[in-house]
């Protein structure tokens, strides 16, 4: 076990009741991520992804095994956790401003503080002059840099991204993975990003875990590119190819398309 | 979405825009003279004025009831009703829709005798009413608040019952405890779904108005109609009818401004009472 890990899973097993039936959704899954590294979790839909990520989240337990932050068991949601779903969880009756203060607000800093940092971040994010705009008012794209800079205010220590930026059109996406990159570059923060897209996956981490069925995991590479890297510059890499050949050879292998979807 | 909307149309081709708005409100204008006219006309026929009076009758009967005073009177008392009810209905709806949307089994409970309830025609009620309430102001009221309170009471449920729980999820994330969910998240998203109730509600609140007037009173508008009716006063009958659709042209351009105010964020919940 390397000492730097700040998150540790062990032996975690989920087991989902739909309906009378049974549904094991990871079975033995173990993984460390190191403090301070950006993580990228890959598979196909259905492998447990999202189900794991919950879990490190904190909002469902293991049927068994465990989980820990920074040493301690998680069993509730926590303060220095951001978590990033895939859909937009902005609160329609608040404005982008009211819905980033919202961290802060739970957290009851007094209110020309959480509207300064609030500021602040509306603008790290681009979205400048938005401020009063409802959810309901936002493109895709405007309404996860809403997401991200709630997700900022709060500055958690670990993130935790459910494939955020999949809705979005090809350009926008890599806009939005190169901002990433940018606001974590330096940050010192913990980032695991669960996506099903390999090329994002090898763009943005410094390692790549690919789940087959169930959570298996059948390839775990480091990712040796250099940072700070320019997501749409570092595709044209060879080594990014290499890279991206032996981990969808790894998909590949083990993927069997489920029946259909219940 | 409405304000991008608004932008866009607001710059394209203006000019032509604003002819077009020009030629549609002419229109509109010639199509009324157009009718009234034809109207005039069809009352020269012989006894034709019994059924359809004419317009210089009724334009004479309501300059009449407006220089003795009995339009303001009679609206007045239609307008109080109107408000009184649909104000008490509005804060009962909401009221109840807090107490009983959040508890499953309750409301699971109630559900029948609610639906049932809700399904008599108001219209029915009234004679109940007239034996409660008498045959004053009050038996409208309570006939406009009947109606106005279903409409806003299952909009309510709704609203408490049907809040997204990706939203719940998110605030419980951010550490908020059960007390923050409920004031930041269920609260709001009921209020907000309570608000698209009071909005359909509006123009209801008249009808429960007009209906209890109709049936037993010596006053309003509702009264002016059958009054006038019942002494085969056809130019009064269309006087009244006018001023009532006057009332609730106002009512609905309330029904807009609502809307507009709050279509930026307003949610409009799922109407089950049973969401699963």
């Amino acid at each position: 076990m390397s000492t730097n890990a700040l998150v540790r899973i062990e032996a975690v097993r989920r087991v989902f009741f739909r309906r009378d039936t049974e549904q094991l959704a990871l079975d033995a899954v173990s993984l460390e991520i190191a403090s301070g590294s950006f993580v990228c979790i890959v598979g196909p839909s259905g492998c447990g992804k999202s189900t794991l990520l919950n879990m490190i989240a904190g909002l469902i337990a293991p049927t068994s095994g465990r989980i820990t932050n920074a040493g301690t068991l998680v069993d509730g949601p926590r303060l220095n956790v951001g978590y990033l779903t895939q859909k937009d969880t902005l609160l329609p009756w608040r404005d982008v401003l009211r819905n980033v203060e919202m961290p802060l607000e739970i957290r009851k800093v007094p209110t020309a503080e959480r509207v300064r940092k609030a500021r602040d971040l509306i603008e790290v994010v681009g979205l400048r002059g938005r401020e009063r705009a409802y959810p309901r008012e936002l493109s895709g794209g405007m309404a996860r840099r809403a997401s991200l800079a709630r997700l900022l205010i709060a500055d958690p220590d670990l993130l935790l991204l459910d494939e955020p930026f999949s809705a979005l059109d090809a350009q926008l996406r890599q806009e939005m993975q190169n901002e990433l990159l940018r606001l974590w570059g330096g940050s010192g923060k913990t980032v695991i990003f669960v996506t099903h897209d390999l090329e994002e996956a090898i763009a943005l981490g410094d390692r790549v875990v690919v789940l087959g069925e169930r959570g298996r995991i059948v390839r775990d590479e480091q990712i040796g590119l250099e940072r700070p890297r320019d997501v749409v510059a570092i595709r044209r890499r060879p080594e990014f190819h290499a890279i991206e050949a032996r981990l969808w050879d790894a998909l590949a292998a083990h993927y069997r398309p489920e029946p259909a979807p219940s | 979405m409405s304000a991008a909307t608004v932008t866009v149309s607001a710059s394209q081709g203006k000019p032509r825009d604003a002819a077009r708005r020009l030629r549609i409100y002419g229109w509109r204008l010639a199509l009324f003279v157009a009718g009234i006219a034809v109207w005039q006309a069809a009352s020269l026929l012989k006894g034709a004025t019994f059924y359809i009076s004419s317009p210089s009758a009724i334009w004479a009967r309501e300059t009449q009831w407006f220089a003795d005073g009995t339009l303001l009177f009679h609206t007045t008392i239609t307008i109080e009703e109107t408000v009184a009810g649909f104000a008490l209905g509005a804060v009962a709806g909401i009221a109840a829709g807090f107490v009983i949307g959040p508890q499953r089994d309750v409301g699971e409970v109630l559900d029948p005798f609610i639906i049932a309830l809700y399904s008599i025609p108001k219209v029915a009620l009234a004679p109940l009413f007239i034996v409660w309430f008498g045959i004053g102001i009050w038996m409208k009221i309570i006939l406009a608040m009947v109606t106005v309170f279903f409409i806003v009471f299952f909009n309510t449920v709704a609203g408490v019952r049907n809040v997204d729980p990706d939203l719940v999820n998110a605030v419980w994330l951010m550490g908020g405890s059960s007390r923050e969910i409920l004031f930041k998240v269920i609260v709001p998203h009921a209020l907000s779904a309570a608000i698209t109730g009071v909005r359909i509600a509006i123009p209801y609140a008249l009808i429960g108005a007009i209906v209890g007037e109709l049936i037993a009173s010596n006053r309003g508008i509702g009264y002016l109609v059958s009054s006038a009716a019942s002494q085969f006063d056809t130019a009064g009958v269309f006087a009244a009818l006018i001023v009532l659709t006057v009332l609730a042209t106002v009512l609905n351009s309330l029904v807009n401004v609502v809307d507009q105010r709050t279509s930026r964020w307003r949610v409009d919940a799922d109407l089950s009472l049973r969401p699963n």
